[in-house]
């Protein structure tokens, strides 16, 4: 028997029945058919929407144009990250926290603060998914059957993350603390999630409700940017200021000492609930508990109940996701008309795009936060003061801002509009290399110049005028690495492509080669230092590098302006 | 099919034509989407280039203003070869793309402030340009809003200012109507004859018949990326005689009577008997 060709034959999509993702929502809401229902929404409306998003989700994986499965691998990656943190976690809890109370309370506050981060970081899109109002809007389906789906989808997902953070955490607690954790750790991890889910929703309606459409975007930027921050700089900063024994007793007093306070504190209902379930519970130990099962359980109730005016909001949301503060306006247009010509042209638009384009702030202000957390860990000493190794290593303020401009370099190929790019391809650019020129002096001169400044102040405030020499260099390395940078990411539109996560991909070869100069004009600043005026020799050396980088980067070609 | 009608390019040999095309093709893989297009337009002239939907109409459009570099034929362009020139092409040429993605988060005089200065015009000059037209579309009030927050009809006029900002000597306009009001879409109508006043070339794509049949001096339809009618509207409207250039362009693109829109509708419309007597 012939096979008939593969040649032409039409790719027939997955059957639904056929994905996992899929069934996981059929048993979800069969399983919460109950609740639903009492939360006033119909179970099949709530089935529909969810499969259709799943399949969706699936879908989108799948016609992914590179066809590497990122969304996947992203996906797993997050995963084994959260299986870390929780390992670490576990470890680090079970040889701190002899009292199995407090490191209940421990797990507690660790899956309502990764899960309200996560919530806020990846999952903004999918609570606040306006195209929900457009589709399903104008269908006879309650707002509550919709808020409950959404709910629902995420907690999909959220199941994986806190399934991977929560694993090795129980596993050390059972080991440490014996069996009797198990089923208070499960039902802990359980309710914390669902609290740290419903009460999230809750914040945003609270903010949709009080906000102008075009602050709430910007409020939630801000968390967004904020709570990666707040973790990676409690990374690095709070071992080292940590006093081990002292806080360790503070904390177990908190704990297991009655107090109204607990009260305020979710982290505290699961601990009593622990203590009620090994039979040592004190009366407000078991108001505790019946909080612990109460409050995410009547929040989840909330959120879907206010569904209605939630979606309300979500429709004026849509219909004004695209404005941000006047603030930033002012900003980009200062520096504009000053001349023709595309460089000109390029830099500015950049410059307003940067500090508008909500993905791309996202992706580059932590960089900036991170790089200033990190720098100011290496100053950092156990004792909690700031340690001056010498007066150089101030210069590390400076140098530090590179890895700002690496990342913005990196990511402004990307943007929230990358169709629009047709601007460029339609403009007579005879010299490709103008856009380029254009795109470095915006970074260099409208952000890199004023961040290179404010850190040349302060290490100069530290360490004195005589540093003047060495902040310089260090000023012009930092330009340096961008326009090499700007040559190592090859000709690109700036906000002309659409974002793709490049987690092991292109950007390791460019990065590589980022790390390696930024090594070698470190060590040459040492080595410079040794030798009588060599600072200043560097520094004209880095004058004539710069210039003729830039001159290259005006030479550049730009494959996208190429014809197709 | 009706056989093309003789072009009316022919009276001007004279004068070098604006656009000139000869066997033009182009092909999507296996899929031909142009099948050798002739065309040769005369400068000032508003030329209505209409096709049902997938026939090649915004393929042609995007090889004569430079943005599909590949393609089999000939293409000139104000006098420049498209294929070995075309930055000197879009020099010459203003361009309104079909549903035309815009970079949201600026506002619209830094839009067209973008698109001026990419086509290296004097800022100065730009700015008074800009000022002139956004007025004249009752969008000066709005120089400062986001293209974002403005309607579909108010970031189309923004579009069309941008493609006449550098004074060019053709505009190419793709479906340049689509979410105007009734008094926008006017002056649009309007402003063409008036660019064709001035000495302009008109490249204009549409669905819309009325307009094609009221502002153009040419008309070409193309179906199957053939050129399946050419002439001014009245002859072929007088080679059809059938009214109207909508029923020449049915007539022309669909042939027989199976998709005769009365019949179509009315099982549409009999679809919905299904399940009634449930």
């Amino acid at each position: 028997m012939r096979r008939a060709p593969k040649r032409g034959r039409q790719r027939q999509p997955k059957a639904p029945e056929k994905i996992a993702t899929v069934r996981l929502a059929r048993i979800l809401v069969t399983i919460l058919r109950g609740p639903l229902r009492l939360a006033g929404a119909s179970p099949a409306d709530v089935a529909l929407i969810l499969e259709t998003k799943v399949i969706l989700d699936f879908r989108r994986h799948k016609e992914r144009p590179e066809g590497t499965g990122l969304g996947a691998i992203n996906f797993a990656f997050t995963i084994l990250l959260f299986f870390v943190v929780g390992l670490m976690a576990g470890a680090l809890g079970t040889s701190l926290l002899s009292d199995a109370s407090l490191y209940v309370a421990v797990t507690s506050a660790a899956v309502l603060f990764f899960v309200t981060l996560q919530m806020i970081t990846d999952y903004t899109d999918v609570l606040l998914d306006t195209t929900d109002s457009a589709v399903i809007g104008p269908t006879p389906i309650h707002g509550r059957s919709v808020a409950a789906a959404r709910i629902l989808h995420i907690v999909i997902y959220l199941a994986l993350l806190v399934g991977a953070l929560v694993i090795p955490m129980i596993a050390c607690g059972v080991l440490k603390y014996h069996l009797l954790v198990l089923v208070p750790l499960l039902a802990t991890t359980v309710l914390s999630t669902l609290l740290a889910l419903a009460t999230t929703a809750i914040l945003y309606l609270l903010i949709l409700r009080f906000a102008r459409p075009g602050i709430v975007n910007e409020l939630v930027l801000f968390a967004q940017i904020s709570g990666v921050l707040l973790v990676f700089g409690a990374m690095q900063l709070a071992p080292r200021m940590f006093k081990k024994a002292e806080q360790l007793e503070a904390l177990r007093e908190l704990v297991t000492t009655p107090s109204a306070i607990h009260y305020a504190l979710p982290p505290m209902y699961y601990a009593g609930l622990y203590r009620v379930m090994s039979g040592n519970g004190s009366g407000q130990d078991w108001v505790l508990s019946a909080l612990a099962c109460l409050v995410p359980l009547l929040a989840l109730l909330a959120t879907v109940r206010g569904a209605t005016r939630f979606g309300e909001q979500l429709t004026t949301l849509g219909a004004a996701s695209s404005a941000t503060p006047k603030r930033l306006s002012r900003f980009a247009k200062r520096g504009q008309r000053r001349g023709s010509g595309i460089r000109q042209a390029t830099s500015d638009m950049v410059t307003a795009l940067a500090l508008r384009e909500r993905g791309f702030r996202l992706r580059t202000i932590p960089a900036l936060g991170m790089s200033i957390i990190v720098t100011l860990a290496i100053f950092l000493t156990p004792e909690g003061d700031f340690s001056l190794i010498g007066k150089i290593q101030l210069c590390t303020l400076v140098y530090i801002m590179s890895l700002f401009a690496s990342t913005f370099v990196q990511q402004a190929r990307f943007g929230d509009h990358p169709d629009a790019a047709w601007v460029y391809r339609a403009a007579p650019i005879a010299i490709p290399g103008s856009i380029l020129a254009g795109f470095t002096r915006a970074i260099c001169l409208r952000f890199l110049a004023p961040l290179v400044v404010i850190m040349s102040g302060v290490a100069m405030a530290m360490g004195g005028i005589t540093l003047l020499p060495d902040v310089i260099f260090a000023s012009l390395a930092t330009i340096l690495l961008t326009l090499l940078t700007v040559l190592l990411w090859r000709g690109f539109l700036p906000f002309s492509e659409k974002f793709t996560r490049p987690i092991f991909s292109s950007s390791i070869g460019p990065f590589t080669v980022f790390t390696f100069v930024a090594g070698a004009l470190v060590a040459l600043h040492f080595l410079l230092r040794l030798l009588p005026g060599g600072i200043y020799a560097g520094i004209a050396i880095e004058l004539a590098v710069a210039a003729w980088l830039y001159a290259m980067i005006c030479r550049m070609k730009v494959p996208a302006l190429a014809s197709s | 099919m009706t056989d093309p009608a003789p072009s009316v390019a022919d009276d001007s040999a004279a004068v070098p034509p604006a656009i000139d095309v000869r066997g033009l093709k182009k092909r999507y893989g296996r899929k031909v989407v142009l099948d050798g297009i002739d065309l040769q337009l005369t400068p000032g002239t508003v030329f209505g280039y209409i096709g049902p939907n997938g026939a090649g109409k915004s393929t042609t459009v995007k090889i004569l203003t430079g943005l599909l570099g590949s393609f089999e034929g000939e293409a000139i362009v104000c006098g420049h070869d498209v294929r070995r020139d075309p930055i000197e092409v879009k020099r010459c040429i203003g361009y309104v793309p079909e549903n035309a993605p815009l970079y949201e988060q600026l506002t619209v005089e830094e839009f067209l402030l973008f698109v001026g200065r990419l086509h290296h015009q004097d800022v100065d000059v730009l700015m008074q340009r800009i000022g002139d037209i956004l007025e004249a579309f009752e969008l000066g009030a709005r120089r400062s809003a986001r293209l974002g927050t403005l309607s579909k009809g108010m970031r189309q006029k923004a579009v069309i200012t941008s493609s006449l900002l550098h004074d060019p000597d053709i505009i190419f306009l793709d479906e340049p109507l689509t979410g105007l009001d009734v008094n926008a879409t006017v002056l649009v109508k309007e402003l063409i004859r008036a660019l064709a006043d001035r000495g302009k070339t008109v490249f204009y794509c549409s669905h819309i018949m009325d307009v094609v049949e009221r502002v153009c001096d040419r008309v070409v339809i193309i179906d199957g990326g053939h050129i399946v009618a050419d002439g001014t509207v009245d002859a072929l409207l007088e080679e059809n005689r059938d009214g109207s250039l909508e029923a020449v362009f049915r007539q022309i693109t669909r042939g027989d009577g199976d998709n005769d829109p009365t019949v179509v509708a009315a099982r549409i419309a009999g679809a919905l008997d299904v399940g009634e007597t449930r």
